[in-house]
């Protein structure tokens, strides 16, 4: 094994996980998850020299990101321009509407999954792999500024329609 | 500090982005504002039911495994019956004396029925289903036989090509090795004895008797596969 090679793999086989989340989040399905995975992980492999240590999970994140982003555009369901600008609804989630009950999964995952995918993004980032604003800037290519705005529209809408389903059921 | 100032600062607090000041300027405002304690208890529920509800999804482990050699692409090759075939197809075109095209077939034919993973179109250890397995298939009767006692035991046949004619591939286990006995028509030549081709621990055994032509084709070492010939050219 070349050490280039063992370098790559030190560096990035720890992270695997989190790629493999992220793009599973991001595709949804809209994707074969292992082809995209298989031709970020041969991306980061080739332009590793370009890797110069510090955070490997955010580099390797943001190949994957990229790759995410390239094939959901070769798909039809490409999102509308986002106007980040927009002011989003606001709501407030009463902690009574008792979100934590197991029964919840399904409809949490489901308005997840149905955020905007630059929102869905941030927030997954966020929540689920626990980066902080300024990592998650740089594996969305976005300032900071962005980082925020995205993950307060993502969580008003997640809150606007789950008080929506709330309102329904009750 | 005002609602104004204190709004935009909840999701920071929540979110581990603000300074230790500014979270206990926010605190005594929330303590003393019931909109935005809402809003903080609202947006630290969400957080909390989607780290509790959302799942993250576990890579499996054979997607890894590819991952991680594909970046290995020689290691591919590494593997028995990859490596039999690469060495034998190197031994097909560099080992055999150019004298004797038969042979050279053979060993090529011998090297693809191990690269394929199709060295066996009908497994079986009973002599009496392989033989008539052949029938219809070779225009001539195939003598199978089963060679366990001296180590080679009867693995199944296969239908093969030498010398643009139907050929039996009649296949043997030798431990982990393949042995191929290619049996053909001898299209009029006369019986001949056997005849050994073997470099560097690799080789065909030929021989002609009553009308057919016999190759025995393998890389099991050469004073076993000589004892092997023998005994079958005998038969």
């Amino acid at each position: 094994m070349s050490a280039r090679t063992s370098d790559f793999e030190r560096a990035i086989g720890p992270h695997l996980r989190s790629a493999y989340n992220l793009a599973r989040w991001l595709l949804r399905g809209s994707s074969d998850v292992e082809d995209v995975l298989q031709e970020a992980y041969l991306r980061a492999f080739r332009h590793f020299a370009s890797f110069r240590g510090g955070n490997a999970r955010g580099w390797l994140l943001a190949i994957v990101r990229n790759t995410c982003w390239t094939a959901m555009s070769k798909t039809a369901q490409a999102p509308e321009p986002l106007d980040e600008e927009r002011d989003a609804p606001v709501v407030t989630l009463q902690p009574e509407q008792q979100l934590l009950q197991a029964d919840q999964a399904r409809r949490i995952e489901e308005e997840v999954q149905a955020l905007r995918p630059e929102f869905r993004e941030a927030f997954v980032l966020r929540e689920l792999e626990g980066l902080s604003y300024k990592e998650i800037a740089e594996v969305a290519g976005v300032p900071i500024g962005t980082v925020m705005s995205r993950l307060s529209r993502a969580r008003r809408d997640l809150m606007a329609r789950l008080a929506d389903t709330e309102r329904k059921a009750s | 500090m005002t609602c104004e100032n204190a709004l935009p600062l909840i999701a920071l607090s929540l979110d581990g982005e603000l300074d230790a000041r500014s979270v206990l300027e926010l605190d005594e405002h929330v303590a003393r504002c019931p909109a935005c304690a809402r809003e903080q208890a609202s947006l630290r529920a969400l957080s909390d039911a989607a780290r509790l509800h959302l799942q993250r999804y576990e890579l499996p482990d054979a997607l890894e495994r590819k991952l991680r050699r594909s970046i290995h692409p020689r290691r591919r090759w590494a593997t028995g019956a990859s490596v039999a075939a690469a060495c034998a197809l190197a031994a097909a075109f560099a080992l055999v004396p150019r004298a004797d095209p038969l042979a050279q077939e053979a060993v090529a034919a011998h090297a693809r029925s191990l690269q394929l993973d199709h060295a066996i179109d009908v497994p079986t250890s009973d002599q009496h289903t392989v033989k008539p397995w052949f029938e219809g298939k070779v225009g001539f009767a195939v003598p199978v036989r089963d060679y366990a006692a001296d180590g080679f035991a009867l693995a199944g046949g296969r239908l093969d090509y030498l010398d643009g004619r139907p050929a039996a591939a009649i296949v043997y286990r030798h431990g982990k090795h393949v042995v191929n006995l290619f049996v053909l028509d001898a299209s009029g030549r006369a019986d001949a004895k056997i005849r050994e081709t073997s470099r560097n621990g690799f080789g065909c055994w030929t021989w002609t008797r009553g009308g057919l032509t016999y190759l025995l084709v393998g890389d099991v070492n050469a004073p076993e596969m000589a004892s092997l010939a023998a005994h079958m050219s005998q038969e």
